[in-house]
């Protein structure tokens, strides 16, 4: 069975190197969202077992998400991969219980390390 | 209105903008000890009369540095008058400021969020661009006839210091021959 | 020559200063630019530490070599903000006047590895030459802008100079005008005042006539006679008569006494050649001028005296304080809707004479004070006041030196104090053509 996954970003590139990004041996479907409210849908339809989430997007944003998910104790792995790298935003992405913060440009060794931690491959 | 742009271009030169901002963001922020808010980059292609259009605000003040490199240009950051008291008393210089201290710490603020984010930006193409010294720029001195350009791309972002009332803008503007440059390079990363 | 060589060569004959710091501030690399001029030949310490190098300017050292270190990013120093931040002198040591070299400085990252930046490298450029330049022709550029305020605040006095000339010249016009008319009636006054003075001795004398014929017919005692005397005077009303003849007389020599002296003012108000300095005594200069304005004054106001006795007679312009005193008597009786009172009061200290004049009027409103000199500023309604009167009156009293205040209060009145310095001829004597201009 292939782990569900999805992928939050409003921009293509983003989303293409976060796809890029991920192991090729890693067994996953991979579902993708342009912005918070498409993100929690897919949470809620079991499509993101893993979430990678950005923080800034239209719509709902990235903190938004989080702390809709905090609020209905998801099970949901987030990873957050973020451009704005602000001790205060990482202060409050943690705070929110995302389990990681990535930052951007993303680094595909540092995204492996993460899920590697995280027991996910 | 990008003309020169496909929606893919235009979304990945964003989102690279929007990742060097950051870095940006993190150097003032470090510097000054405040959180910066940011806003979305806006990226578009804009005629001389709507560059100069850009330039008419006197709340504000302007500086400019040119960049050379694998692409060129020059860039404009756009510094609110009010707040930069505030701004000056967390970089710690003496209040008030004179014409001289206020001409050095708009400096050093343009230079910091240029710098952040013209080698962020630069860096993630693996492009070269160095940046000169910035200049103060009192736009009004400007005609028109003096612009040799028809059209340049412009990658603008915004940083807002809201505890200190303070907002600034820096405006990438590449040299026309540069553009083509970038694009190629950008069509790479997008294969 | 091997490319390392080469480049140690270079790095010795640049123009520019070189220098690479660690992130303890301590050099790496200097080139000559720096060691040529270092106070003291000999260097002692192995590691050189550049903020021990340089104290006057360790802490601003310290904060941009840091911020390259911390943000990894070039940062920069100008002469205009920091002209000497490395006490270099000046690359003109003989025939300059500069003691001290400008710089500017870059500072940038050298090395990097994995992000975080070991070294840090300062390039100096000597702008002294360029520095100079740019303050010989700022301080041109300042000499032309106060130039420039000197002039057009000539300009502006030369303006206000000639308008008042206009103004003066009018008043000389009208003031000769005057002279005519009171000249012309002058003569008609006076044969007129003479032939009644006749009138009235040959009254008297015809009427002592007409006593003796009474009382010659009393005398007579003739009844017809008497009866026809008694109708006589009854028809020719002569007891009426009698008693208003004398009255009719004296009135008339007391109007054209009255005329006479209104005729007399004018005359020596508007006095021909107006300029004229000489001793003259205030309180004739202002009891002439009341006159010129009782039509004003009387039926709306009292006007109350109190003039200090003896007092000096000052050196000035007598017909030019005149006016003064003309515009501010007629703002005074203006401000006055009716029953109300004009206090003049006269002094004199042993430098100065005072002379104030107060009414009991509308006043002047609190943000209309500072304006009221100014030319051409007026509240009275179009085509009333010229908006010049005070103006003038300022312009006038400064011309002797003097100093005209003014004390309102909205509603309660308002008092204007003339202070008028005793000075000599000698003390006019060199005075510009050109005067202030009348604003405050």
């Amino acid at each position: 069975m292939p782990i569900p996954v999805t992928i939050a970003d409003d921009s293509l590139l983003s989303r293409k190197v976060v796809r890029r990004a991920l192991p090729v041996d890693w067994d996953v479907e991979i579902t993708e969202a342009c912005n918070g409210k498409e993100a929690l849908a897919a949470v809620n339809s079991g499509k993101a077992e893993v979430l990678f989430l950005d923080l800034t997007m239209p719509e709902l944003d990235g903190f938004g998400v989080l702390k809709y998910l905090h609020e209905h104790h998801a099970k949901t792995v987030v990873i957050v991969i973020s451009a704005d790298i602000q001790p205060e935003a990482k202060r409050l992405v943690d705070s929110l219980g995302a389990f990681r913060f990535l930052q951007k440009p993303l680094q595909p060794e540092q995204l492996k390390q993460a899920l590697v931690e995280l027991g996910l491959i | 209105m990008n003309t020169l742009l496909t929606e893919e271009q235009r979304d990945a030169l964003q989102e690279l903008m929007n990742i060097s901002m950051g870095q940006a963001a993190n150097a003032l922020a470090r510097l000054i000890a405040a959180k910066i808010t940011l806003s979305i980059p806006k990226i578009s292609d804009v005629t001389p009369q709507q560059f100069m259009s850009m330039l008419t605000d006197d709340s504000v003040w302007y500086t400019r540095q040119s960049f050379l490199g694998t692409i060129k240009g020059e860039v404009v950051a756009v510094l609110s008058k009010e707040g930069s008291d505030a701004i000056a008393c967390l970089m710690d210089y003496d209040l008030p400021l004179n014409q001289d201290s206020r001409d050095e710490l708009l400096l050093e603020l343009a230079n910091i969020l240029a710098g952040a984010c013209l080698t962020g930006f630069a860096e993630q193409l693996s492009l070269k661009a160095k940046l000169s010294m910035p200049t103060m720029y009192t736009p009004t001195m400007q005609h028109i006839e003096q612009y040799r350009w028809a059209s340049t791309l412009m990658m603008e972002v915004k940083f807002n210091v809201e505890a200190s009332h303070f907002d600034s803008k820096i405006v990438i503007c590449l040299e026309e021959s540069s553009v083509q440059t970038l694009l190629i390079t950008l069509q790479q990363l997008l294969e | 020559m091997s490319h390392q060589v080469l480049l140690q060569k270079l790095a010795s004959r640049l123009p520019l200063g070189i220098c690479v710091v660690d992130a303890k501030y301590d050099i790496v690399y200097w080139n000559n630019f720096f060691t040529d001029r270092l106070p003291h030949s000999d260097i002692t310490s192995e590691n050189p530490n550049i903020l021990a190098f340089y104290p006057d300017a360790e802490n601003y050292l310290r904060k941009k070599i840091n911020s390259v270190f911390v943000l990894n990013n070039a940062s920069f120093s100008y002469w205009e903000h920091r002209p000497h931040v490395f006490n270099f002198s000046s690359s003109r040591p003989i025939t300059g006047e500069e003691t001290l070299m400008y710089q500017n400085i870059e500072f940038f990252p050298l090395d990097i590895e994995n992000g975080a930046v070991k070294t840090v490298c300062l390039v100096v450029q000597d702008v002294t030459e360029l520095a100079s330049y740019y303050q010989a022709q700022k301080t041109l550029s300042e000499q032309l802008e106060q130039e420039h305020v000197v002039l057009s605040a000539l300009n502006k006095k030369l303006e206000a100079a000639q308008n008042q000339l206009l103004q003066s010249e009018k008043m000389a016009a009208i003031g000769q005008l005057a002279a005519g008319v009171a000249h012309e009636i002058n003569n008609p006054v006076g044969f007129v005042s003479s032939n009644l003075q006749s009138l009235q001795d040959y009254s008297v004398k015809l009427f002592e006539l007409m006593q003796f014929y009474q009382e010659l017919m009393l005398k007579v005692n003739h009844p017809t006679y008497q009866a026809l005397e008694m109708d006589m005077l009854q028809r020719q009303q002569y007891e009426f008569i009698s008693t208003d003849l004398p009255e009719l007389i004296s009135e008339s020599i007391e109007g054209l006494e009255r005329v006479a002296a209104i005729v007399k003012s004018l005359k020596s108000f508007s006095y021909v050649d107006n300029s004229e300095w000489q001793l003259a005594d205030i309180v004739d200069g202002l009891e002439n001028t009341l006159k010129i304005a009782a039509s004003q004054i009387k039926y709306k106001a009292e006007v109350h005296r109190n003039y200090q006795p003896g007092l000096p007679k000052l050196y000035c312009q007598p017909m030019q304080l005149n006016q003064v005193f003309l515009n501010l008597l007629v703002n005074a009786a203006q401000s006055i809707e009716e029953n109300g009172d004009i206090f003049i009061d006269v002094s004199a200290t042993d430098s100065a004479l005072s002379i104030a004049i107060r009414d009991t009027g509308s006043g002047i409103a609190k943000n209309n004070l500072g304006k009221i000199f100014e030319p051409f500023f007026t509240t009275k309604p179009v085509g009333t006041g010229t908006g010049l009167g005070l103006s003038l009156s300022y312009s006038i009293v400064q011309k002797h030196k003097g100093e005209i205040k003014v004390v309102s209060t909205q509603g309660e009145g308002s008092s204007f104090t003339i202070c008028l310095p005793f000075l000599t001829a000698e003390d006019y004597e060199h005075e510009h053509f050109i005067e202030q201009p009348a604003v405050k």
